[in-house]
């Protein structure tokens, strides 16, 4: 409630300092009148607009009754039609109150007309067009072709404006001394008026003629409450545009990928711009780390910090054609976000509040098919039973624990029955020990408003996120004014003000508290008799003693990670109307943004334990092995970035020629900015949070040789990143009678980046296209096409790799102790022969509507080739260097988009709109790499590129079923035909053993969302599907490389139910497909131990390409499933309260809304509920947890 | 309209004049090379090999710039530690990795159980060189880029041109030795070195062998540059940079190998001319070890002490004696060199106490105590006037002239033994005692492989040197490890199993450089 008190103080304040003194309704009605009396029509308007009118009855009686309809009017207009034209009567507006009295017709001195016509820009007459001598009451309308006559007072430079809903307004001044007649007005759509324009940052342009390949979506459209930023939100809702998120956390940003890949070894990533600039994320990611398709960003990315209902649409600029101006940086597209900005009109507060239910795992969901304890104790009595023998170095726990002692005689023969009872009905529930259904609530509260000179828009908001895992939350503060004024006629501003503050809570990494929920024998108790943490003995090291004890609560409790991260920016705009036709920009934004993160652990904790060589509290027995003999470990990175940016541009639009056909539109800009980004990390042992977070002091390193060693070698780090650019861009279209346009975009950019080759080596980034309106050119001859527009594009965008230089660059090195000399070191050899990665885009679009707007469709096809894409290669070490970036690579990106929006029914009360989109994207790799390049394990995780195969497509062995003797696996492995395989290289070896599985990546992701409004109801269902990808199941050995390790039955952990099905005798085979156990004494072991590829006779002369058949058998095709999935993505129903019930409220607005997320998923059976898109590659994240969510939102 | 052309061509010059300094090239720790200091700078950060360092990592000793330590394992100094064995231990796993080099096996990727080992290591040995090689020609084109403006420049420009070809040199001949038959005059320009690559610029091309005559050229040229630029560097800045003395002694080395007896001679006389000094350590009383930096003896070091990863295995053993129970110790073949009241035995090595008694190696100071410090001296590459005159005493014996020879030799002697007395021999039996003193002074200090390959293509004195190698296998039983089985292999050094073969990925990268047959090599296996 304090909160919410704060918020209406802070909020009154913002209004006494905005509101404007006067304020004008921009409402637009729609009404119809059949031979109506003006009574009538008064009562009528009454109760649609609210006002009250005020008048003498007298004035009403000799008044025409009125038919008309008129469509989308101001109140201005609809009072000076029905009143002011039909009935001669005058109005004023006052507060909410309409006057009405008795026009003062022919009135003043020196009266002459000015007659003439209005058209638009294809000559045809508009009717129903306002013209109005400025500063008076004088004005007229025009007839059916156009014709208008008004009268004008006598004067010099009388204004009188032209003007007609949803095209630009023309002002023209008159010395008034005689009747003029004859006067020619072309009027020009307005597109920013209709809504109809898509915004590309550095210019808003009417979508109607846009020529370039650009997706927009309202931000309402695809608002969810289940998460707090808007790239989240963006799955299947854009064509062309693919989010993949590979984990269900909390503030996990997703990778997004437009139309494809089409650089191997760079950014893959799309530039995001919030209202006209460039933002970057909080801290620099390498690019091999975001392209890893496993990498999970829990850092956040550039937007994380922008509240979802501050922003108002988002425009994904996808082709050549529309990102050119943005240079080399927007390979990989553009998403252009803009905020709310307020509009005229009297204040209007709104508060908006979502609750989010989200539902946590549980061993009885689908996904996770883990033994019970009853289960894995007998699983682990059949392993007795068939004398398997147990790795000794390894954590005894549970059953295995039990007969460990029993085998010291430790426990006699009963106290092991008694205690393994108890084991078999522990049953820990892990999930619930770790995870918890979790509520989540997002508040926005926001005034906006405006007059005709200043408008203002600002909102507060406050978002609290809570995981289902226990330890993860996140809060976010956000503040964000937008202020634009109307100085004069000359001048307008806008200034912006942002701001957030996030604060994320998070376990360290290596706790993963879901993987071992999901992994850990339930046999094992959470708490002791006595309610105590039961901890048991974990090996962390190969020697006996190498034990310390652990609770994953007990290690929750004592160690976190957070992450703040604030950042504000202030952004002005100065526009300059110089003429009608020519105006500037001069745009200055400043951001600071900090983000500092902090992991801790505990001196209680295992790891800690681990390090300093014993448990909590006991000495430490080696105290010169140890490495943190006292305290805890804090680590920190704090990461520091400021951001200028300047920027002028000179916008000219104009028409001419005969009846002012022609158009041009040009645009040229300069753009200077300059970044500076500082971080600083360190690590710190001996760490006391709870003793005034201080450090130990004076400890005796000559005891603590180990850690005294750590100390001498474990330095702080410094990142000084300063980046300066200039740019220069243009663009400048051509258009012929709304009819046909023609456009070229280019940029040029420079950079104080070291050894920046893109100075001496100019490659400008540049684009053509072009668009036909068919409609209007008469190819379409039918009536219930509205529009058709076909565009085309092409584009040749250049990247430059920056860490290539063509001289020799040295990094310079730190003193060596035992040279007592300053060090250097080579960084990279010259590489002078690099060229450019060049990247030819085409795209071709078609546009329509159908119906009068009731279906409508944006469908395109693009083609991309990358020629020159970088490449490491691999060359003779003879060089000094095994590797060098060469132009090596030929990338295809091919594809086609279709974005359809109907609506199907359309009545009074009922309307349903369905929208579709479906894209589909086909990379393929042009170009052979080098035979050496990639690694097997880069072909079984899709990380090889191979020639025709797409990019992320992986490898699998080829399974042939059990061997009937044994039950281990077998395999098409070439063991009958060594020969076949000698002599090649990996490349050829690989592809020739190994069976492509499939890509990672979806051919096609799309959506389906539809909308019904029934009176005051609205209810929203929204499907997402992908199809074409491939993943694997979840590992059932580990996967690892290690022999000893792979087979290994773990007493620590619990096992999938598959186990249960294994091969136990012969026969089995028939039935199973999940491979026997093996136990180390057994005689087929050594068969299983290593693969014959392993071994001297053959590595001699050929390539090993397999470890051991368990490995095999996890990164076999058997294991390989299709990742389709048809998702229910969200469902929502909305009430909105009736105006009646509302003005008794006093409000303008109430809506209630509930909604559901991620409630199913329907998906490959094999898959066993895993989730489709995050496979056995990674670790268990059990993303896309259910959830559901209360919104209520109000306005005043 | 004119105004507005004016002022936004004003605001444009505005943004653009003041930023001359904007675009200016940055970096936070990038630059291009501007002086001769960061060529230097370079050569100590790339061209010399890194300075060992051990360090207690709490569960393990971690050695840091092991280097070419296979030098010592393939000899007949070291053998094998079969007493005790922890499965899971570091050391363990060292063994295992270095067990097909200790035993000389065909394929130097694969344990004793055939499963595939330590590849990486196989190429590091050879890509070590190369990359070090490439500094060099790199320093050497940059240097030339740049004008000496007064004399001290002018002076550093030498000392680098110099410190750049010595050190390529030694590459050049430590790969030479390492992967190419040993040279033999009348068959050098026929027999596969390595490939050379003396120029700077970075080839996508397959490389192919120089034969090893041309890379003896080289390496020769090479010197002889070094020579002539290093000629005023008596004193360098540390022991760590080659000065000319260094030069000398890798010259008659080289020279040696070379059968070149002549320039074996001139330069141990030039290098005894500049540094004779010889440590009298006869009266066997000592601080401190042996090689250390403050001997006068040493004239170059490069690269850390290998023994460090040698020897120890966990700290958790210190109780158990971890320096105590290396996997590898001094060999018996070694330890029995030495005669009563020779000094150095002592004092290069020491013995274990308890129940074995195991020798163990302390030329170079290992010791617990002095872990986490940068070690200055090497065990590989360490020149110093011991080897002078012992290069000058064979070089004079294999010319004929025994007395010189002797007066060399006993010289040497006076200074490590206690009341030594004069030897006399010639011939033969002459040439039998140098090479045996030679193994007594610089035993474990890298030289000795070379002397092993070198000896069996001596024209005069042909030696062929017989080394038996053994390896313990444990099993695991239960809760322990026990010994099964102790293979034994034995290597005539000329039976081929004294040339690396070409790494495997260096090979398989590019089939124009071709193997050496290296021959396959049994066991004798005891089972228990």
């Amino acid at each position: 409630m304090k909160k919410r008190r704060m918020l209406h103080v802070v909020l009154l304040a913002l209004m006494l300092l905005l509101i404007p003194a006067t304020s004008k309704a921009q409402q637009t009605y729609d009404v119809s009148y059949d031979n109506q009396t003006l009574e009538q029509v008064i009562k009528d308007l009454k109760k649609r607009t609210g006002y009250e009118f005020v008048y003498q009855k007298q004035l009403l009686e000799n008044a025409p009754r009125i038919s008309c309809n008129y469509q989308k009017v101001s109140l201005h207009q609809l009072l000076d039609r029905i009143f002011y034209q039909e009935a001669a009567i005058d109005y004023d507006i006052v507060d909410k109150t309409i006057v009405l009295k008795k026009a003062e017709v022919n009135k003043g001195k020196g009266r002459y007309t000015v007659s003439g016509r209005i058209t638009d820009g294809k000559g045809d007459p508009l009717q129903w067009a306002t013209v109005l001598v400025e500063g008076t009451t004088y004005g007229t309308t025009t007839d059916e072709n156009g014709n208008f006559k008004v009268n004008v007072p006598a004067g010099e430079r009388v204004t009188v404006l032209y003007s007609f809903l949803g095209y630009k307004q023309v002002r023209k001044q008159y010395n008034i001394n005689h009747n003029i007649s004859g006067v020619k007005i072309v009027l020009h759509e307005d597109a920013s008026q209709l809504g109809e324009v898509v915004v590309t940052g550095y210019q808003v342009l009417d979508k109607r003629s846009l020529t370039s390949a650009v997706s927009s979506v309202k931000a309402e459209e695809v608002l969810r409450s289940d998460v707090s930023s808007i790239d989240q939100m963006l799955e299947g809702k854009i064509p062309d545009l693919i989010v993949s998120t590979n984990s269900g956390e909390i503030g996990v940003a997703p990778k997004i990928r437009i139309r494809g890949t089409s650089t191997v070894i760079g950014n893959r990533e799309p530039l995001w711009v919030v209202d006209g600039i460039i933002v970057r994320d909080p801290v620099d990611i390498a690019p091999e780390e975001l392209n890893d398709p496993d990498y999970v960003n829990r850092i956040g990315n550039a937007i994380s910090g922008i509240n979802p209902q501050d922003i108002e649409r988002i425009d994904v600029l996808k082709d050549a054609a529309a990102t050119a101006i943005y240079g080399t940086r927007a390979a990989n597209g553009v998403i252009v976000i803009t905020t709310k900005r307020g509009s005229v009109g009297k204040p209007q507060v709104s508060y908006n509040v979502n609750v989010n239910y989200k539902r946590r795992p549980r061993y009885s969901d689908r996904s996770v098919d883990m033994m019970t304890s009853k289960e894995r104790v007998q699983f682990s009595r059949e392993l007795l039973e068939s004398q398997y023998l147990y790795y000794i170095n390894q954590t005894f726990v549970g059953y295995e624990g039990l007969l460990r002692q029993l085998y010291n005689h430790e426990i006699t023969n009963d106290e092991f029955n008694e205690s393994v009872a108890c084991l078999e009905s522990q049953n820990t529930d892990w999930f619930k020990a770790l995870t918890n259904d979790s509520w989540s609530t997002q508040h926005t509260a926001s005034i906006s408003g405006g007059s005709q000179t200043s408008r203002y828009y600002a909102s507060l908001g406050y978002d609290k996120q809570n995981d289902v895992v226990k330890t993860n939350n996140s809060e976010r503060y956000t503040a964000s004014l937008n202020f634009d004024n109307t100085f004069s006629k000359l001048l307008t501003a806008s200034l912006s003000f942002n701001a957030y503050s996030n604060r994320r809570h998070y376990y360290q990494d290596e706790i993963a508290p879901l993987q071992y929920a999901y992994t850990t024998s339930r046999t094992i108790p959470l708490y002791d008799n006595e309610g105590n943490y039961y901890m048991y003995n974990r090996k962390y090291g190969s020697g006996d003693l190498d034990l310390a004890k652990f609770n994953i609560l007990n290690e929750l409790e004592n160690s976190n990670k957070t992450q703040n991260t604030s950042s504000f920016t202030i952004t002005s705009n100065l526009k300059f109307t110089f003429t009608d036709w020519l105006n500037a920009n001069f745009v200055l934004s400043y951001t600071e943004q900090s983000t500092d993160q902090e992991g801790y652990w505990g001196d209680k904790t295992y790891y800690v334990a681990t390090l300093r060589g014993c448990n909590f509290g006991e000495p430490i027995p080696i105290e010169s092995a140890s490495l943190l003999p006292q305290g805890g470990e804090l680590s920190v990175n704090n990461i520091h970035d400021r951001n200028v940016m300047g920027r002028i541009q000179l916008n000219a639009n104009k028409y001419f020629g005969m009846n002012e056909v022609h158009n041009i539109d040009a645009t040229v800009g300069f753009e200077a900015s300059h970044d500076k980004y500082r971080g600083n990390a360190s690590v710190s042992r001996g760490y006391f949070p709870d003793r005034g977070l201080s450090f130990i002091e004076g400890l005796d390193l000559t005891r603590y040789t180990a850690y005294r060693d750590w100390l001498a070698y474990n330095t702080p780090s410094i990142t000084n990143n300063l980046t300066n650019t200039v740019s220069g861009y243009a663009s400048f279209t051509y258009a012929y009678a709304q009819l046909f346009r023609l456009n070229i975009n280019g940029r040029v950019d420079g950079s104080n980046k070291f050894g920046d080759r893109s100075n001496e080596r100019f490659l400008p980034i540049w684009s053509a296209s072009g668009s036909l309106n068919l409609k209007d050119l008469g190819l379409i001859p039918v009536n219930w096409v509205d529009y058709a527009t076909l565009k085309a594009s092409y584009g040749s965008q250049g990247n430059m790799l920056s860490t290539e230089y063509p001289v020799m660059t040295i990094r310079k090195g730190t003193l060596d102790t035992a040279w007592n000399e300053f060090t250097s070191s080579i960084n990279k050899y010259p590489n002078p022969d690099l060229e450019w990665e060049t990247t030819k885009s085409y795209n071709l679009g078609l546009d329509a509507s159908f119906f009068k707007r009731r279906l409508m469709f944006e469908a395109s096809v693009f083609y991309k080739k990358t020629k020159n894409a970088f490449m490491n290669k691999a060359i003779s070490t003879v060089n000094g260097i095994g590797s060098y970036i060469i132009n090596g690579g030929d990338i295809t990106n091919k594809g086609y988009s279709l974005d359809i929006t109907a609506t199907p029914i359309q009545t009074k009360d009922f309307r349903w709109t369905m929208s579709t989109s479906i894209s589909k994207i086909i990379n393929t790799m042009d170009s052979r790499p080098e035979a050496q390049t990639y690694d097997l394990n880069e072909f079984l995780s899709g990380a090889a590129l191979v020639k025709g195969k797409s990019v992320n497509t992986f490898y699998s062995y080829r399974f042939l079923g059990l061997s009937p003797a044994d039950g281990g696996p077998m395999f098409d492995d070439f063991i009958n035909r060594q020969q076949e395989l000698t002599g090649l290289s990996k490349y050829d070896t690989y592809t020739m053993v190994l069976t492509p599985s499939g890509k990672r990546d979806p051919d096609i992701q799309g959506s389906l969302i539809n909308t019904f409004r029934y009176k005051n109801w609205r209810a929203n269902i929204s499907f997402a599907y992908s199809l074409g990808a491939k993943t694997r199941l979840f590992a059932m050995y580990g996967a690892s490389n290690n022999w000893a390790y792979s087979t290994n039955i773990q007493p620590e952990r619990n096992y999938s139910r598959d186990y249960i099905n294994r091969w136990k005798h012969p026969g089995d085979e028939r039935y199973t497909n999940i491979p026997a156990i093996i136990s180390s004494n057994s005689e087929y072991y050594i068969k299983y131990q290593n693969h014959f590829s392993s071994y001297s006779s053959y590595t001699n002369n050929a390539q090993a390409f397999a470890n051991n058949p368990w490995v095999m058998y996890d990164y076999s095709d058997i294991r390989v499933v299709s990742a389709d999935y048809l998702k229910f993505q969200s469902g929502s129903i909305t009430y909105e309260f009736d105006s009646e019930t509302l003005r008794k409220m006093h409000l303008q607005r109430l809506a209630l809304t509930l909604s559901a997320y991620n409630l199913f998923t329907i998906a490959d059976k094999k898959l066993k509920g895993q989730t489709p898109t995050q496979g056995g590659f990674s670790t268990i994240q059990l993303s896309d947890r259910p959830s559901f969510s209360f919104g209520l939102n109000i306005n005043f | 309209m004119k105004r507005i052309i004016y002022f936004f061509v004003t605001a444009c010059i505005l943004l653009t004049s003041s930023c001359s300094d904007f675009l200016e090239e940055y970096s936070q720790d990038l630059s291009r090379v501007r002086s001769y200091e960061d060529l230097n700078e370079i050569l100590i950060g790339n061209a010399y090999l890194s300075s060992g360092l051990v360090v207690n990592e709490g569960y393990y000793i971690n050695v840091y710039n092991p280097n070419y330590m296979i030098l010592h394992l393939m000899t007949d100094e070291l053998s094998e530690n079969s007493f005790s064995y922890d499965l899971d231990s570091y050391g363990g796993l060292m063994r295992d990795e270095m067990f097909p080099y200790f035993t000389w096996q065909q394929n130097v990727c694969l344990n004793y159980e055939n499963r595939s080992v330590y590849e990486s290591q196989e190429a590091w040995f050879f890509n070590k060189a190369y990359s070090s090689i490439a500094t060099c020609n790199m320093v050497l084109y940059e240097v030339d880029n740049l004008t000496p403006s007064n004399a001290d420049e002018e002076f550093q420009r030498d000392k680098i041109k110099g410190e750049a070809y010595f050190l390529r040199a030694l590459y050049y001949q430590l790969l030479v030795n390492l992967y190419a038959e040993p040279y033999n005059p009348s068959t050098a320009a026929q027999t596969p070195g390595v490939p050379l690559k003396v120029s700077e610029k970075i080839e996508d091309m397959e490389y192919e062998r120089n034969s090893v005559q041309d890379v003896y050229n080289q390496v020769v040229s090479d010197l002889e540059k070094a020579e002539q630029y290093l000629k005023n560097v008596h004193k360098p800045y540390s022991i760590q940079h080659a000065g000319i003395n260094a030069v000398y002694i890798l010259r008659s080395r080289v020279a040696l190998f070379m059968q070149d007896w002549q320039n074996a001679k001139k330069y141990a006389e030039l290098s005894i001319q500049e540094n004779s000094y010889l440590r009298d350590i006869s009266k066997g009383s000592f601080e401190g070890s042996f090689i250390e930096p403050k001997n006068e003896e040493i004239t170059f070091v490069m690269g850390g002490a290998a023994f460090g990863n040698i020897n120890f295995t966990r700290p958790g053993e210190t109780y158990y004696g971890t320096i105590y129970s290396p996997n590898w110790i001094i060999s018996d073949h070694l330890y029995n060199l030495y005669e009563e009241g020779d000094a150095r035995r002592d004092i290069f090595f020491g013995r274990e106490y308890g129940e074995n008694n195991l020798p163990y190696y302390q030329k170079i100071d290992i010791s617990f105590s002095n872990l986490g410090i940068y070690k200055t001296v090497s065990d590989q590459f360490c020149y110093r006037s011991a080897e002078a005159y012992l290069n000058a005493a064979e070089a004079e014996a294999q010319l004929g002239n025994d007395q010189a020879a002797l007066q060399h030799l006993n010289k040497l002697r006076a200074a490590r033994i206690k009341n030594n007395s004069n030897v006399s021999a010639s011939g033969a039996q002459l040439i039998q005692i140098i090479r045996d003193e030679r193994q007594r002074e610089l035993c474990l200090e890298g030289v000795r492989w070379f002397d092993m390959r070198r000896y069996t293509v001596d024209p005069k004195y042909k030696q062929v040197e017989t080394v038996k190698h053994s390896y313990s296998v444990y099993k695991l039983e239960l809760y322990s490890t026990v010994k099964s089985e102790m293979a034994t292999y034995e290597l005539k050094s000329d039976d081929g199993g004294m040339v690396l073969d070409i790494p495997k990925s260096v090979r398989e990268f590019q089939n124009t450089i071709g193997g050496n047959a290296r021959p396959e090599r049994k066991a004798d296996i005891i089972t228990y």
